[in-house]
C-alpha cells in the first residue's frame, strides 16, 4: 500500500509544479504585449511606467529566469499582486476561497445522497417503473445547462417570490447556488452508481452470498454496498474537480463571493496576477481532492491494503 | 459435425438475397425505433440550421423588428428581445452557432485524443507512460480551467471558445481511446494478427480502429453535448460568442434584467440549448445501448 | 435401504425472450438419496447448471420454471415463500460453484463470510461461530486456519478459495451439497485433492452430493449414481457403473467414445526414422524467458518473473512435440517466445537451421509464412468485425501478390479442407459454434502453408466430442502436408493422442522428456509421476481418489529479485540414446514456498 500511495503523492507533486510551469507561462500565449493589455484602459499610465511595471513582474528577463523568481516567491507566499487593487493576490484568494469550498463540499454531500440514493434504487429494480422513471429523470438532468437553471431558480425564487436573498453570505444565500450546483451533479452521480452497482449485482460473489441464505438487506448492504463503495469514491475525486468547474459560473450568477467569481472579475479585467493565483489554487485543491480520495480507495479496498 | 448449417443452394439467390438483406434492415429499425427517430431528428435539425438564415422570417440582427420585450405571439413565435429582435429568428440561426461550436470542438479533441490514445495504448513503454502521465496532469486542470484560461488569454470570442473546449477535452477522449484500444490489444486476435505478419499500420488501422470506433463514437454524441453546454456557458460569461450574435448563451446573459418584464428572454433560449442537448444525450445512450449488445457477440 | 431425500419430478425451465419462453430444461426428473453422489453430466448447452441453480431457487432473472416439483422431505421447494428457502440454503442445501476467483467477496475478510453463513443458520453467539468457522477451515485441510480468518479472498490461490467455499457451504452440515463445476477451473493436481476432500468430507458428515460436470473422468471418480443430459433433455440415468460401462443411450455411447482416455490410443504417433535424423526443423537451446515486475516511484523493475528457465528441446520435420504442464509452468510463454511474439532473455532459437532468435517483428515477417500460431479461444482470436473468409485470407493478403479472387479460391478450398462451406466463407465471427470457429483458426494457420503450428490449447475450451473432431483434423493435416506441431496443453490424454513426443513443464522447467508412451506410462520423474497419478481414470471400477490423500498444497513462486543467478540445471538420461530424459533432482528446485 505504501507504494501506491507513494506512487500517487508523486503523481500529485508533479501535476502540481507542472502547473507552475503553465500559469508563469501562461503570459506568453497571449497576443501581443500583456502589459499593454494590462494597462489599456488606464490612460494616465505613461511609457515609462509601463516599462517599470514590466521590469516589476520580471517580464524583461529570460524565460529561465523568469520562472526562478516566480517559484521563489511563490514558495514564499507571495503570489504577487493585483493589477486593479493593488492588493496581495494571496489574501484576496484566502479570503474568497472558504465561501467556494463551502458550496462546493455542500452541494457534493447533498448530490451523492440524492444521486447515491437514487442510483441505488434503480440498479436494484432494474428494468422496472422506478428504474426507468430515474434513469429519464437523469438524463433529463444532466441535459440542463446548469447556468440556465441557477437563472431561473434566482428568478423565480428570489425575485418574483423573494424567499431567498439575491446576493449574500449566509446560509440562506448559499440554498439555491448549491442547489443548481447539486441538481445536475446528481444526476451524474445516480447514473454512475447505477451502472456500477448493476455490474456489482451480477457478480457471483452476490450469488454465493444468497446461496448460504443471507437475507436480501444484508446481502445488498454488507456485500453489494461495500463493494460497490469503492470503485464510486474513485469517481468522486473526479466530480468534486467538475463540481469545483461548476460553481465557477453559480458564483457569478449568485453573487456568491467566492474564488469563481473573483476569477471571472480577473478575467475581464486582464488581471493576469490574479488570473495565474487562481489557477493555481484551483488545481491545487483539485489535486488535494485527488489524493485525499485515492488515500480512501487505499484503506477501503483490501487488495491495495493488503498486497 | 451435427451442429453445423448448411443452406439449401438455390441458384437464383440474389434476389432473394436482396429482400432479405431489405427485410433484416427494416426489422433493425422497427427495433431500434427511437434510435432511427433520433437520428431522423437530428437530420432535420442540422438540415434546419444550415439554411436556417433563408428561411427565418426576420433578420436575427435588425433591430426593432417588433415592439420590445414582447412575448411570444402570432407575428412573432417566440416573442422579441429588449432591442426588438424577433427571437425565433435569432434562434434558428444561433442553433447553426450552437451545432457548429460542438462539432468543431468535438473534431479536434476527437483527433488529438484518439491519436494519443492510439500511439499510447499501441506502442506501449515509455511513450505510453509519457503520454499517460501528461494526459493525468491535463486531466488534474478539469476542462472547465482549462477552457477558461484559454480564453483568458486567446480574447473572447466564439473561435477561441470553441478551440479553448476542443484542446480542455482531448485528455478526457485520449483516456478513453487509451482504455479501449488497451481492451482490444489484449485481445487474441491482435496477438494472432501479429503472427501471421501483420505490421503496425495494418494492425493499427484494419483491427484496432474499427472495434475501438464504436465506443469513441458513443463517447462522441455525449462529448458534443458537454462541449455546447460548456460553449453556452462561456458565451453566457461574456467570454465565448460576443453581441450581437445570436448565440444561445449570450441571449441569456441579457436575459437575468428583463425577467420580470419578459420571461421568454429567459425561458426560450435556455430551453433550446436543454433539447439539443438532451437529443444528443438521448442518441448517445441509446447507440451505447447497441453497443452492449453488440459486445455479447452480435454485429448488428 | 436407501432413503430418498430429494425427489425432481418433471422439471421444467424456460428463458423469458420478447417471442415468449425458449424451454431450457424439458421434464427433469431424478431421486437424490441420502449420503450418495449423483453426477449430472453433458456437454455446454445441456441445461445441467441451469438445473442445479433451480434446486436453491438462485435463477437468474431472464429464467422461470415453467412446471415441476422439487420435493425435498416431501414438501416443494419451488412453491415456499423466499422466508422459507432462506432457511433451505446454507442450512439443508448448500452450494459450489465453478469459479473460485469470483466468488467469494473481495472487501470482507475469509472469517467474515464464514461467520456469516453461520450465524445465518445457528442460534450461537459470535465466538461460538468464530470457533466453528476455524474448524471448519480445518476440516478442509487449510493450513494455517486462524491466521485465514483475517485475511481475504485475493490473499489466497484458487484452490484455497475452493477449500474455503466448501468449508462456507458444509459450515451448517447441509444435507446435500450441489457442486457446479467445482474443479473445472482448477489445475488437474489441485482438483484431485479438492474431489479427495469432497469425498472425505462427505462420509464424515453424511453429505449428499450433487455434483454438475462435464468431466467423465470426475465422474468415474466421485459418482455413485449419474445422470446424462443433452440440450435440456435427459438421456439416461443409472449406477456408475450401467451408465459407464454399459451405456444404452446412443448419445452416451458417443460422449463416452469421444473422451480422451490414457492409454486407450488407437494408434500411438510413431515418426519415421528418416524424418528424425535429419535436420531438426525447430531447435530450442538453454531458452529462458522472464518478466519484469515494475514497482515503486518510477516503476523500476525490482523482481522478475522467472516463467521459462532453460528449456531444450527438438522438432523434426512431421513430428509432434507435446509441452504439458499446469498453469503457470511456462508452456504457453514458450510458444510464444519461439514466434518471437515476446522477448527472450537467454538461449538460442534455431528454425531450419538459421539463428532467429529475438527477431524483431520486421525480420519475423517473411518466417510468419513458415510459422504458424492457433490460440486456446478461437472467439476472441478471430477479430470480430470482419467475415471470416477475409480474416482466413489475410496472411494471403500480406505475404502474396495474389489478387482477390485467386485469394477467394484458395480460401475456398482450406475452408472444405477443414469441413467448412462455402456459404459459411461470409459470415461472422460470432454465428459459428466454438469447435467450427476453431476450424477457421485453423485454416488461417494453413493459409501460407507453414512448415509449423503451434497450438496452444488449442482444443481445452471446446466440447469432448468436438474435441476429437478437431484432434482428427490435425493429425490428417500433419500426415497430408507433413507439418510439425508444438502441442501445448495440460490435458494429458489429448496430448497423447496427437503427439510422438511429450515435454512435462513445471515452474518453467522441463522435467522430463521422451516419447509419448514411455513418458505417460512409464514416468520416471516424481512430478510427471504426481501428474499422472492426479489425472482421474474414466474406468469407475478403478478409482485413483485415495480417501485420504490429501497433500498441501506447497506453491513455490517463480518470482526472483533482479540478479539472481539461477543454478544450471542437470539432466539425466534414462535410455541410452538419450532421447528420453529427466531433470536430475540433486539440486533442488531453487523456490520459496509462498502459501
Amino acid at each position: 500500500m505504501t507504494n501506491y500511495l507513494v506512487n500517487r503523492l508523486f503523481g500529485a507533486l508533479l501535476t502540481v509544479w507542472v502547473t507552475t510551469l503553465a500559469v508563469c507561462f501562461l503570459i506568453h500565449l497571449v497576443p501581443g504585449d500583456p502589459v499593454q493589455i494590462m494597462y489599456a484602459q488606464s490612460a494616465t499610465t505613461t511609457p515609462e511606467q509601463l516599462d517599470l511595471i514590466r521590469h516589476n513582474l520580471g517580464l524583461d528577463r529570460s524565460i529561465i529566469h523568469q520562472y526562478v523568481i516566480y517559484m521563489s516567491n511563490l514558495l514564499q507566499g507571495d503570489f504577487g499582486t493585483t493589477i486593479r487593487g493593488q492588493q496581495k493576490v494571496l489574501d484576496l484568494i484566502l479570503l474568497r476561497l472558504p465561501y467556494t469550498l463551502w458550496l462546493t463540499i455542500t452541494a457534493l454531500i447533498i448530490s451523492l445522497i440524492i444521486g447515491g440514493v437514487a442510483g441505488f434504487f434503480a440498479a436494484y429494480k432494474q428494468g422496472q417503473w422506478l428504474d426507468r422513471l430515474l434513469m429519464s429523470s437523469t438524463i433529463i438532468g444532466i441535459s440542463i445547462p446548469p447556468f440556465w437553471l441557477g437563472l431561473m431558480l434566482l428568478a423565480f425564487f428570489s425575485v418574483n417570490l423573494g424567499w431567498f436573498p439575491v446576493a449574500g453570505d449566509g446560509w440562506l444565500s448559499l440554498i439555491l447556488p448549491a442547489t443548481t450546483l447539486a441538481a445536475c451533479q446528481a444526476a451524474t452521480i445516480g447514473r454512475i452508481v447505477r451502472s456500477t452497482m448493476i455490474d456489482i449485482f451480477d457478480q457471483d460473489y452476490i450469488r454465493t452470498a444468497y446461496a448460504k441464505g443471507l437475507s436480501k438487506p444484508r446481502v445488498l448492504g454488507r456485500h453489494a454496498l461495500r463493494s460497490g463503495m469503492v470503485p464510486i469514491i474513485s469517481i468522486l475525486g473526479m466530480q468534486f474537480a467538475y463540481m469545483m468547474g461548476g460553481a465557477i459560473v453559480v458564483e457569478y450568477i449568485f453573487s456568491w463571493n467566492g474564488l469563481g467569481r473573483l476569477a471571472i472579475q480577473a478575467i475581464f479585467q486582464r488581471d493576469y496576477p490574479l488570473i495565474q493565483g487562481f489557477i493555481l489554487t484551483f488545481s491545487f485543491i483539485v489535486v488535494l481532492v485527488s489524493v485525499l480520495m485515492d488515500v480512501l480507495y487505499a484503506v477501503l479496498d483490501p487488495r491495495i491494503s493488503r498486497k | 459435425m451435427a451442429n453445423e448449417l448448411h443452406e439449401p443452394q438455390n441458384t437464383n439467390s440474389y434476389f432473394w438475397a436482396a429482400l432479405g438483406v431489405l427485410d433484416s434492415t427494416i426489422k433493425w429499425l422497427v427495433k431500434r425505433r427511437f434510435l432511427f427517430f433520433l437520428g431522423l431528428l437530428t437530420t432535420i435539425l442540422v438540415a434546419l440550421s444550415l439554411s436556417a438564415n433563408h428561411w427565418v422570417p426576420f433578420d436575427p440582427e435588425q433591430m426593432a423588428a417588433g415592439p420590445r420585450l414582447k412575448p411570444p405571439s402570432s407575428s412573432h413565435w417566440f416573442g422579441t428581445d429588449e432591442f426588438g429582435r424577433d427571437i425565433f429568428s435569432r434562434i434558428m440561426v444561433g442553433m447553426r452557432l450552437t451545432l457548429q461550436v460542438g462539432f468543431v470542438s468535438v473534431c479536434i479533441s476527437l483527433s488529438i485524443g484518439m491519436t494519443v490514445g492510439l500511439v499510447a495504448g499501441y506502442f506501449g513503454g515509455w511513450l505510453e507512460r509519457l503520454l499517460m502521465r501528461a494526459m493525468d496532469v491535463l486531466f488534474s486542470f478539469t476542462e472547465i480551467l482549462i477552457a477558461l484560461a484559454l480564453v483568458a488569454v486567446l480574447g473572447p470570442s466564439l473561435e477561441n471558445a470553441m478551440i479553448a473546449i476542443g484542446i480542455a477535452a482531448v485528455p478526457f477522449y485520449a483516456r478513453v481511446c487509451y482504455g479501449a484500444v488497451l481492451v482490444e490489444r489484449n485481445k487474441p486476435y491482435t496477438e494472432a494478427a501479429i503472427s501471421i505478419g501483420a505490421g503496425h499500420a495494418r494492425i493499427i488501422f484494419y483491427h484496432l480502429l474499427p472495434n475501438v470506433l464504436p465506443t469513441m463514437i458513443v463517447v462522441s454524441t455525449i462529448g458534443l453535448s458537454n462541449a455546447i453546454l460548456a460553449a453556452s456557458g462561456l458565451s453566457y460569461l461574456g467570454l465565448g460568442a460576443q453581441p450581437p450574435s445570436p448565440e444561445w448563451g449570450a441571449m441569456l446573459a441579457a436575459s437575468k434584467n428583463y425577467f420580470q418584464r419578459a420571461p421568454s428572454l429567459l425561458f426560450i433560449p435556455g430551453l433550446s440549448i436543454m433539447t439539443i442537448v438532451l437529443i444528443f444525450n438521448l442518441l448517445g445512450d441509446q447507440l451505447r445501448q447497441m453497443l452492449d449488445y453488440n459486445d455479447q457477440g452480435k454485429h448488428s | 435401504m436407501k432413503q430418498s431425500i430429494l425427489t425432481v419430478e418433471k422439471l421444467r425451465i424456460g428463458f423469458k425472450s420478447k417471442t415468449g419462453i425458449n424451454t431450457a430444461v424439458h421434464e427433469l426428473s431424478f431421486e437424490l438419496n441420502a449420503g450418495e453422489t449423483l453426477a449430472i453430466v453433458g456437454e455446454s448447452g445441456s441445461g445441467k447448471s441451469i438445473s442445479s441453480l433451480a434446486l436453491l431457487g438462485l435463477l437468474p432473472k431472464s429464467a422461470t420454471i415453467e412446471s415441476g416439483s422439487v420435493h425435498l422431505h416431501g414438501q416443494d421447494i419451488l412453491k415456499m415463500k423466499e422466508s422459507e428457502l432462506r432457511r433451505i440454503r446454507g442450512g439443508k442445501i448448500a452450494m459450489i460453484f465453478q469459479e473460485p476467483m469470483t466468488a467469494l467477496t473481495p472487501v470482507l475478510s475469509i472469517g467474515e463470510q464464514l461467520i456469516e453463513g453461520i450465524l445465518c443458520h445457528q442460534m450461537i453467539s459470535k465466538q461460538q461461530a468464530y470457533k466453528t468457522a476455524v474448524e471448519m477451515l480445518r476440516v478442509a485441510r487449510i493450513p494455517e486456519a486462524e491466521k485465514r480468518m483475517q485475511q481475504f479472498p485475493h490473499q489466497l490461490s484458487g484452490g484455497m478459495r475452493q477449500r474455503v467455499m466448501i468449508a462456507m457451504a458444509l459450515a451448517c452440515r447441509p444435507q446435500i451439497l450441489v457442486a457446479d463445476e467445482p474443479t473445472t477451473a482448477l489445475d488437474v493436481t489441485v482438483q484431485a485433492q479438492i474431489l479427495s476432500l469432497m469425498k472425505t468430507l462427505q462420509q464424515e458428515f453424511g453429505t449428499a452430493i450433487i455434483l454438475v460436470t462435464h468431466d467423465m473422468g470426475v465422474v468415474a471418480e466421485m459418482a455413485d449414481r449419474v445422470l446424462v443430459m443433452c440440450q435440456g433433455r435427459q438421456i439416461e440415468k443409472g449406477t456408475v457403473l450401467q451408465v459407464l460401462k454399459t451405456p444404452q443411450a446412443a448419445y452416451t455411447q458417443k460422449l463416452l467414445g469421444a473422451v480422451p482416455v490414457m492409454g486407450n490410443v488407437k494408434d500411438s504417433r510413431q515418426l519415421i526414422s528418416a524424418s528424425v535424423s535429419a535436420r531438426p526443423l525447430l531447435e530450442i537451446n538453454d531458452l529462458s524467458v522472464r518478466f519484469d515486475i515494475r514497482e515503486g516511484l518510477l516503476s523500476r523493475v525490482k523482481s522478475r518473473v522467472h516463467a521459462v528457465e532453460q528449456v531444450s528441446f527438438s522438432i523434426a520435420k512431421g513430428e509432434t512435440l507435446a509441452l504439458v504442464g499446469e498453469s503457470g509452468s511456462g508452456k504457453s510463454t514458450i510458444g510464444r517466445a519461439i514466434l518471437n511474439l515476446i522477448p527472450i532473455e537467454t538461449g538460442v532459437v534455431r528454425f531450419k537451421g538459421r539463428d532467429i532468435t529475438g527477431w524483431s517483428n520486421r525480420l519475423m515477417r517473411p518466417l510468419r509464412n513458415d510459422m504458424q500460431m492457433i490460440f486456446q479461444d478461437p472467439m476472441a482470436s478471430l477479430n470480430p468485425r470482419n467475415k471470416v473468409w477475409k480474416l482466413v485470407a489475410e496472411p494471403m493478403q500480406i505475404h502474396t501478390r495474389c489478387s482477390k479472387a485467386e485469394r477467394y479460391q484458395k480460401t475456398l478450398k482450406l475452408f472444405e479442407r477443414v469441413g467448412l462451406s462455402e456459404q459459411d466463407m461470409q459470415r461472422y465471427p460470432h454465428q459459428f459454434s466454438g469447435g467450427q470457429r476453431q476450424r477457421i483458426c485453423i485454416a488461417r494457420a494453413l493459409a501460407t502453408d507453414p512448415d509449423i503450428i503451434v497450438a496452444d490449447e488449442c482444443v481445452s475450451a471446446l466440447d469432448v466430442s468436438v474435441q476429437a473432431q478437431i484432434i482428427e483434423l490435425m493429425k490428417s493435416l500433419q500426415d497430408e502436408r507433413g507439418l510439425s506441431y508444438l502441442f501445448i496443453s495440460h490435458d494429458l490424454a489429448v496430448v497423447e493422442q496427437i503427439s510422438h513426443r511429450v515435454a512435462v513443464m513445471n515452474m518453467g522447467q522441463i522435467v522430463e522428456l521422451g516419447d509419448t508412451q514411455s513418458v505417460l506410462h512409464m514416468p520416471q520423474h516424481v512430478y510427471t509421476q504426481k501428474l499422472i497419478a492426479a489425472v482421474p481414470s474414466i474406468d469407475p471400477e478403478q478409482t485413483k481418489l485415495t480417501q485420504k490423500g490429501l497433500i498441501q498444497e506447497e506453491l513455490l513462486s517463480p518470482i526472483k529479485p533482479i540478479g539472481y543467478k539461477p543454478t544450471t540445471s542437470v539432466i539425466k538420461k534414462i535410455n541410452s540414446s538419450g532421447s528420453h530424459w529427466i531433470l536430475d533432482q540433486s539440486p533442488p528446485i531453487q523456490g520459496n514456498i509462498v502459501k
